[in-house]
């Protein structure tokens, strides 16, 4: 749900530039290839300035899952210039927020600060782009920061277990497949080569996209983007070549069990349509198709099972289609007391049937509208998040005038789209059926 | 910079708000403080309902503010569940009820165009909720499988430990959610009751921030909210706590392969004028993310955590200063011992010049940032009234921080970091002794 939050950001592009062009979008690329967005939003004397790298946890080398991470991390140890640690200092100490983020597809760097302190943000971001000098020490600490990363928000954890365990059950070939945090047993073996390899490689002005939303203007963001990001050379980036997925031709079930669970749950994910990859235009009605499933307490799957039946406590549908390989459509439902789990996914694939057979009505894809609409009008709010779905887009591909077009787009998505699209994504030889349970109570033979 | 700051404020009240702090009051007499913000076509609503949180949840049917919360949503008036969340989504309104261990709270986001009804909706929801039969043994059934859900989530169990540590058996320590028999003790009757004794005009805060004007709000509150009862009559009276006299550790033993530690003492009180130098105390400590002193100590040096933080807690009967941080098991004696040399020389030493200069330019000067929003403005509208900080603390707000010296950031980090009464509190299968070096 995070992402179709995040996702809904950009349907304010096409109403704003409709109405009075309030936040005008202007984008520009430097000699050597790095590109500059400026989203201006004068109502804060505030800026975000963000940097996004075409590079992600999809693009780590064979036994190294993690290393876009570590990668990121790295970037906060040092440059020629600033000792390690000096970058969050100086930029906090400048009343700036600043940190990272690594996903499959992208690597971003973020800063929200006052506008007058621009030009320090961009020579900060700037100079760790080609400057950075490591120790052995801080390395290896840094190691262990991003191992007790992994224990806090996956060991720790069945759901994050289960979840890293769906992708590698949901894609057999694609490097979706392998979590973005990496596996423990290979993050044990990065090294700072490793990390010096990957910087040189990627770190370009060429591989990335500046965002400077806020209180700015294109002319003056051109003219310090020129002054410290104009300087580098383009050098030639590796192509990304992924495995490609084949045709998903057999449904998979995993089983967890796990003390820490005493309530049972059932979820299933789909490997859908996303941005990056879809052909017929089935993003839109896919959204649409998560809300009318699964949206709230007029949902089909939520007046069927919670509200009718009595044999499921909470129903959450989610659709993720911000990402260059596939997407996922997930569905995730919890038991009634004396429910198991077989008997949700019984109902939930009668009730799937049945929507394929009833489809849509008028005001529920009305509703559904309504709401998808009022979301891009609820993200005008605030700074970052419009920021980020713009970077995101763009990392995916997608032209920025790709965004003016989004409301109209809204508008015209129809019932038979909607079904077609949940004909094509609601099959399941393409997902994955997690059983979450608690440990078995079996009397063992301890060793 | 700071100069050009201070020059701004001067014709503009704050200037991360186009508009200054407006206190409304209605024909009826309600009371609202409004910014208006007309550069996006939304509003956002907070109401906060002081002293009726889940502390004044009565013996034996703990959960009953949680359950309220849920049950405001599920049909109110003639409109059943499943008509009231139409009407929501047809307006795009999003309604949502709340509840902390102090306050009750509503929470309002609307476009512009459907303010009509959404105010319509949150009125009905507050004053005329159902209560029906269905909707409740539905709510009920959420709630226990929600309960049964946490039981052996480490965070859970190390909230809970934390609270039976710290707070004893003040209501403070009462479960939030209340326990599958005291939510099936709840009788509709009692949530009535709730709404009449507990929802009223008498202990009721409102902020409104986005683009509708004083006189459009003052209509909209009075056919919407006058129905509220007038007079606030709690069930129970609440004592300020004493926190633990001697310092103690509670391990709660999982088999997880990170132990989770939470740690604090007594804080101060949002009154006090110490306040705002124990904030730029805390700053340092462990509220400034990557560059605090103890995120260098643990993280930084030793790589024994991927955060730590620290917080200055002041609620309506007591006040705490706690942090929390996560380590794998056989590193917690070490981090712990990390944490006390660290509280230690903070209390005995205080700050550095550079570290009170910078944790002053980071406070003020992102105050603006963190004021971006429609939503994180109305936030703040609403800790401003819980807090009695006055209509223009927004405008002062910097300069408290920025007069803040040396001396009494050494001074409260001294009255306030007592090692003799820390509380520790964790969930796992933690190795306590110190390794060697």
């Amino acid at each position: 749900m995070r992402f179709f939050a995040t996702f809904c950001l950009i349907f304010s592009f096409y109403s704003l530039n409709a109405n009075a062009s309030e936040l005008p979008i202007t984008s520009f690329t430097l000699k050597n290839g790095l590109e500059v967005i400026v989203v201006e939003n004068h109502r804060v004397s505030a800026i975000n300035h963000t940097l996004w790298y075409r590079v992600g946890a999809a693009d780590d080398p064979a036994q190294k899952s993690g290393l876009a991470h570590y990668h990121e991390h790295s970037m906060f140890l040092g440059t020629s210039k600033y000792k390690s640690g000096e970058y969050s200092a100086i930029i906090t100490a400048n009343g700036g927020e600043q940190n990272a983020f690594t996903g499959r597809d992208a690597t971003a760097y973020f800063i929200n600060i006052s506008k007058e302190k621009l030009p320090l943000a961009m020579e900060m971001e700037a100079d760790r782009m080609r400057g950075l000098k490591l120790s052995d020490e801080d390395m290896e600490k840094e190691k262990q920061v991003i191992i007790e990363e992994r224990r806090l928000r996956v060991e720790n954890s069945p759901e994050a277990l289960l979840n890293e365990q769906i992708d590698a059950a949901l894609f057999r070939n694609h490097p979706y497949q392998t979590p973005v945090i990496g596996w423990m047993s290979e993050m044990e073996g990065l090294t700072k080569e490793d990390v010096i390899d990957f910087h040189k490689k990627y770190s370009h002005p060429n591989n990335a996209i500046l965002i400077v939303a806020g209180d700015v203007v294109p002319d003056e963001v051109k003219k310090l983007a020129e002054k410290y990001y104009g300087g580098f050379p383009k050098v030639e980036v590796p192509k990304r070549i992924w495995n490609v997925e084949p045709p998903q031709i057999a449904e998979r079930k995993i089983i967890m069990h796990d003390k820490q669970v005493t309530q049972s749950s059932w979820s299933r994910v789909y490997a859908s349509p996303s941005f990056g990859n879809d052909k017929k235009g089935q993003v839109l009605p896919l959204f649409v198709l998560s809300q009318v499933l699964g949206g709230g307490k007029t949902s089909k799957l939520y007046k069927a099972l919670v509200s009718e039946q009595k044999i499921a406590t909470s129903v959450n549908v989610g659709y993720n289609g911000l990402a260059i390989g596939a997407g996922e459509f997930s569905i995730d439902i919890t038991p009634s007391q004396n429910v198991d789990v077989e008997t949700i996914e019984k109902a939930a694939d009668i009730e799937i049937v049945k929507f394929m057979a009833d489809g849509v009505s008028d005001e529920e894809l009305a509703r559904a509208k309504t709401l998808l609409k009022a979301e891009t009008i609820f993200a005008r709010d605030g700074l970052s998040s419009i920021a980020n779905i713009i970077g995101y887009l763009r990392i995916i591909g997608m032209p920025v005038s790709y965004f003016s077009s989004w409301g109209e787009l809204v508008d015209k998505v129809n019932k038979e789209q909607v079904l077609q699209a949940a004909e094509e994504t609601l099959r399941k030889e393409q997902s994955v059926s997690a059983f979450l349970l608690p440990k078995e109570e079996k009397k063992r033979v301890e060793q | 910079m700071r100069n050009i700051f201070f020059a701004i404020a001067i014709f503009f009240s704050f200037p991360a708000l186009a508009a200054p702090v407006q206190e409304v009051k209605t024909k009826a007499g309600l009371i609202a403080w409004l910014v208006e913000e007309h550069s996006q076509p939304l509003i956002a609503v907070n109401i906060a309902f002081r002293d009726s949180g889940t502390a004044y949840d009565p013996d034996g049917k703990e959960g009953r503010a949680a359950m309220v919360s849920a049950l405001l949503m599920e049909g109110a008036g003639a409109m059943s569940s499943q008509d009231f969340t139409i009407a929501l989504e047809n307006s795009a309104v999003k309604l949502g009820f709340s509840a902390d261990d102090d306050n009750f709270y509503g929470n309002l986001q609307s476009l512009r165009e459907y303010k009509d009804q959404a105010f319509l909706y949150l009125g009905m929801a507050l004053t005329a909720a159902n209560f029906d039969d269905v909707a409740v043994t539905r709510v009920k059934n959420q709630t226990k499988s929600a309960i049964k859900e946490q039981q052996e989530k480490p965070a859970y169990r190390l909230s809970r430990a934390w609270q039976k540590q710290v707070f004893g058996n003040h209501p403070y320590a009462k479960e939030e959610l209340g326990t599958k028999e005291t939510v099936e003790a709840i009788s509709v009757y009692e949530m009535h009751e709730f709404t009449k004794n507990y929802l009223t005009k008498k202990n009721m805060v409102i902020s409104v921030v986005g683009d509708i004007s004083a006189s459009e709000l003052s209509a909209l509150l009075d056919k919407n909210l006058s129905a509220l009862p007038e007079n606030y009559n709690p069930e129970v009276k609440i004592s300020d706590i004493k926190l633990p006299e001697s310092a103690r550790q509670t391990v709660i033993e999982q088999a997880i392969p990170q132990t989770m530690v939470n740690f604090g003492m007594g804080g101060i009180k949002r009154a006090d004028p110490d306040y705002i130098p124990a904030y730029v105390m805390n700053y340092i400590l462990g509220g400034g993310g990557l560059t605090s002193r103890l995120a260098l100590e643990i993280r930084e040096k030793r790589g024994l955590t991927y955060g730590i933080n620290t917080n200055l807690v002041p609620m309506r009967h007591v006040e705490i200063f706690a942090g929390g941080f996560a380590t794998r098991s056989e590193k917690v004696g070490e981090a712990i011992g990390a944490l006390k040399d660290t509280l230690k020389n903070y209390a005995e030493n205080g700050a550095s010049d550079k570290e009170i200069a910078d944790a002053k330019e980071f406070l003020t000067g992102s105050f603006v940032v963190g004021l971006s929003s429609n939503s994180s403005i109305v936030n703040f509208l609403t800790m401003m009234q819980l807090q009695n900080l006055g209509i223009d603390y927004m405008e002062r707000r910097n300069n408290l921080i920025r007069a803040v010296t040396k001396e009494q950031v050494k001074n409260i980090a001294k009255k306030l970091i007592k090692l003799d009464k820390l509380q520790i509190v964790m969930v796992g299968k933690p190795q306590l002794e110190e390794s060697k070096k």
